[in-house]
């Protein structure tokens, strides 16, 4: 109601006929128009300083906020509408794609912590953004290759036109317009060549200056000689006023290979972002108890300002802020980050926790022994880095075989040129420069990155986002796929699986009922299942007369009623294998029902099991989960080889055992618990809403929720390696063909380069084809 | 023909301020988010206000 009515109060309603979903989280503190506490120290100066930034004139601050919770275009578009009506706020810019939103204001009308409240008073979330480096460099790399390549294209439309009289050889043209033509040609080509070629050139320079450690020439050395060449020769006959000048041929090339450069640019760039990822998990403010132990007043603070030794208090729902020892008030937290447990886990007093789990049931009191850096978190962070760093290449292999046989070409062509000086030192040159320009490893070059991109095109709609370009290449040779359970195999979400009565004066309607009305507002898994079971069945709750008191570690209690676990309730544990769990509900005179709770499988299991199995590829659980859970669901869904109780360092293990053994592996995963076994993995994909820096670590992400698009993608990775070898023979045969007829002298560098375009053309085609599947 | 001397290098000149025009859009970041504006329009606030709709129903 609280969001409806700041809705209305706006004039914004026509929000409700836009939208696509419908949003939760309706909160009390919503309706009233104080700041809450926990946002307030975000104008705090050390908080403010990292995220806002100066902005244009009259002091006025910039901050770029990082929204959540959005689901369509209508939930942007009242988030822009909302903020833009703050008194104070000066221009909002939302990025649909990013769903980033930039805020100039003024900050002496507004404040950054009433920009996020106002963004939550209407029922999403924000959270600032430092911007990091990396992505504002990726975001000028990006910019500055296509305006390299807006020039390049420009360049060549312009003079293909002035070249018109003579592609068609109309002998209208007189010499002095010829002359005229040639050099506004040479004009236009200046600049593509200095500015659009400029890093062609750099990196060939590299490759060059490099060689005496490397040994290999890169791709660029070819295309920067080459264009050189060309360039310098179509110079000379300009000036001589003989022969042909080659721009259109420059500006066309240097245009094509610009283009397919920033397509792979983009698919590179796609669904990076991971280093704002370990910012997300934890808060950035904290309930610090300054005078512990003689009062337990709060203060909030931002977490930076922490040290080890101070006290913090965590409330039921909040993240851990850091690692440190319980010193008061037994709790429950979900550890289920940091170790894939998915249940959570019991703390006493002198307990560690660590930063990023979450605290369930009570409010509990902390120690501090560790902030930021040296938490486990920022470990298993800085574990996945290192993983990151040691991915085997196996695109190194092909740039290796790029490697010798551009340095073969440069030998052919200089060869050829040598032996034509000899036999005839007029042809020489255009036979140096036909050479180049027929040979350029274009439709080589070209022949990978084109299928991928389609490929890649083609399973971004089935709902796999490759960050990654090895991962189809990678799917052909997969020998084993490692499953995480929690989270991967299973949606790591318990469902009311079974009610069993106890007592046949009750109904299972009454039973349900009554329990969920005991589990009200707590945040245990179990509770909130069964409090969606009730809503399932349209069931009301029933009105307790008497309080209801959180027993920790056995259950709740509400006067004569009960609810909990088996001992404390004084039932007989029902044995089923791989449950999630099991609840038991009785009064003064005994059991009334027991709940039996099961973990749902996730969708397209089967059919991903399915594929791995007629390619042969050995399936493997490995999960942080209890030993007994982990064996009961891999015998449940068919899978041979499993472990349980992994830590995220037993995962990594278990595959580089794999490794060792000469298995080529393929991992899926979902959580920070398993971004190391992601990042060692030969190929790794992270399952949808996984934890951010797993999505990091890992080759691809999987949008979708279901896992059939995997067993789809298999498919697709089949045909194309299929087409990649197709393009790869093309290009061989035509360069088998092109080369020695160049050489012999009987392709003359226009020619040649209609055959290069043409044998790029076929292969960019030919790799068009995986789009349709 | 002689008009030729005349409009090649006004045909330079366009180039030229198609590529000023086109660095210009880039740098202000014209191509950084291609599905947002247009979509923006769709969602573009000119629809005439109603006054009653809290009063009929919340669906």
């Amino acid at each position: 109601m609280a969001i409806a009515q700041t809705i209305h109060g706006e004039g914004l309603e026509v929000f409700y006929a836009r939208r696509a979903q419908s949003s939760d989280k309706p909160a009390a503190y919503l309706a009233s128009n104080e700041i809450p506490e926990s946002l307030v120290p975000y104008d705090d100066p050390s908080l403010l300083g990292r995220y806002t930034r100066p902005s244009g004139e009259e002091g006025n601050l910039e901050t770029t906020l990082r929204l959540e919770k959005i689901r369509c275009a209508a939930c942007v578009w009242l988030c822009e509408q909302h903020l833009r009506r703050i008194p104070g706020v000066k221009d909002v810019q939302i990025n649909y794609v990013s769903q980033k939103v930039k805020v100039d204001f003024s900050p002496e009308q507004t404040s950054l912590a009433r920009l996020l409240f106002e963004v939550e008073r209407i029922g999403y979330e924000a959270w600032p953004f430092e911007p990091s480096l990396s992505i504002e460099k990726s975001k000028k790399e990006r910019r500055q290759l296509l305006t390299r390549l807006g020039v390049a294209m420009l360049g060549m439309m312009q003079i293909m036109m002035y070249a018109w009289p003579s592609y068609i050889g109309d002998s209208d043209i007189t010499a002095e317009y010829d002359l005229l033509l040639g050099w506004t040609s040479w004009v236009l080509t200046v600049p593509v060549m200095v500015y659009s070629a400029g890093p062609i050139f750099q990196a060939a320079w590299r490759s060059v200056a490099s060689f005496r450690q490397t040994h290999m020439l890169g791709m660029d050395v070819p295309i920067a000689l080459a264009l050189a060449l060309a360039f310098f020769a179509g110079t000379v006959n300009l000036a001589t006023g003989s022969g042909q000048g080659y721009f259109d041929s420059i500006t066309m090339f240097v245009a094509f290979i610009l283009a397919a450069r920033y397509v792979e640019l983009l698919a590179r760039q796609d669904a990076q972002g991971g280093a704002e990822a370990l910012a997300k998990q934890l808060p950035a403010t904290c309930e610090r108890v300054p005078n512990y132990p003689s009062s337990q007043q709060v203060e909030i603070v931002p977490v930076v300002n922490c040290n080890p030794g101070e006290v913090l208090r965590i409330s039921p729902g909040d993240i851990v802020p850091a690692d440190g020892v319980l010193i008061e008030y037994e709790s429950a937290l979900d550890e289920s980050l940091l170790t894939g447990e998915s249940k959570p886990i019991d703390k006493k007093i002198g307990d560690r926790v660590y930063a990023g789990t979450h605290n369930i049931l009570n409010p509990l009191l902390m120690r501090i022994d560790a902030v930021g850096q040296s938490t486990r978190i920022a470990g298993i962070a800085s574990l996945l880095d290192q993983a990151l760093q040691a991915k085997p290449l196996m695109v190194s292999l092909a740039e290796k075989w790029a490697g010798y046989f551009v340095g073969f070409l440069l030998l052919s062509a200089f060869l050829s040129s040598a032996i034509w000086m000899y036999v005839d030192s007029s042809r020489a040159w255009t036979v140096l420069v036909s050479v180049l320009v027929a040979s350029c490893p274009c439709a080589l070059s070209l022949a990978v990155p084109t299928a991928m991109a389609a490929a890649q095109g083609a399973v971004t709609k089935l709902g796999l986002l490759i960050v990654r370009g090895h991962v189809l290449e990678g799917l052909v040779k997969a020998t084993d796929l490692v499953l995480d359970k929690t989270g991967t195999l299973t949606m790591g979400q318990p469902e009311l699986k079974e009610v069993v009565i106890a007592r046949s004066e009750f109904s299972r309607a009454d039973a349900l009922s009554l329990a969920a009305s005991m589990e009200a507002g707590q945040k245990h898994p179990l509770a909130l299942s069964l409090l969606r079971a009730a809503e399932a069945d349209n069931l009301s709750l029933a009105t307790l007369s008497n309080p209801i008191t959180n027993q920790l570690g056995r259950g709740l209690s509400s006067g004569v009623y009960r609810l909990g676990s088996a001992t404390w309730v004084g039932a007989q544990k029902i044995a089923q294998e791989g449950q999630y769990g099991q609840v038991h509900l009785a009064d003064d005179k005994g059991l009334i029902a027991s709940f039996i709770f099961l973990d749902t499988p996730r969708a397209g299991l089967e059919t991903l099991l399915a594929a791995a199995k007629s390619r042969k590829i050995a399936v493997h659980l490995v999960s942080g989960d209890d030993p007994a859970t982990v064996a009961w669901w891999a015998h449940e869904v068919g899978i041979n080889s499993f472990q349980g109780a992994c830590s995220p360092e037993d995962k990594y293990h278990y595959i580089e055992r794999l490794q060792k053994e000469g298995h080529f592996v393929w991992a899926i995963g979902d959580g920070i618990n398993d971004a190391p076994l992601l990042a060692r993995a030969d190929i790794s994909i992270a399952v949808g809403a996984g934890a951010p820096l797993a999505t990091a670590g890992a080759d691809a992400i999987l949008t979708a929720s279901s896992l059939a698009p995997l067993a789809k993608s298999l498919l697709l990775a089949d045909k194309t390696q299929l087409i990649i070898k197709e393009n790869l023979i093309w290009a061989l045969v035509y360069n088998l063909l092109a080369i020695p007829a160049a050489m012999m002298g009987w392709v003359n560098p226009w020619v040649a380069g209609i055959g290069m375009s043409l044998s790029s053309l076929a292969v960019t085609l030919n790799a068009w084809r995986l789009r349709k599947a | 023909m002689e008009s030729l001397f005349l409009l090649i290098p006004i045909s330079l000149l366009l180039i030229g301020l198609l590529a000023w025009i086109f660095y210009w859009s880039v740098k202000a970041g014209q191509f950084d988010d291609l599905e947002g504006p247009g979509e923006a329009i769709l969602m573009d606030d000119d629809t005439p206000k109603s006054k009653n709709v809290s009063e009929h129903s919340h669906k």
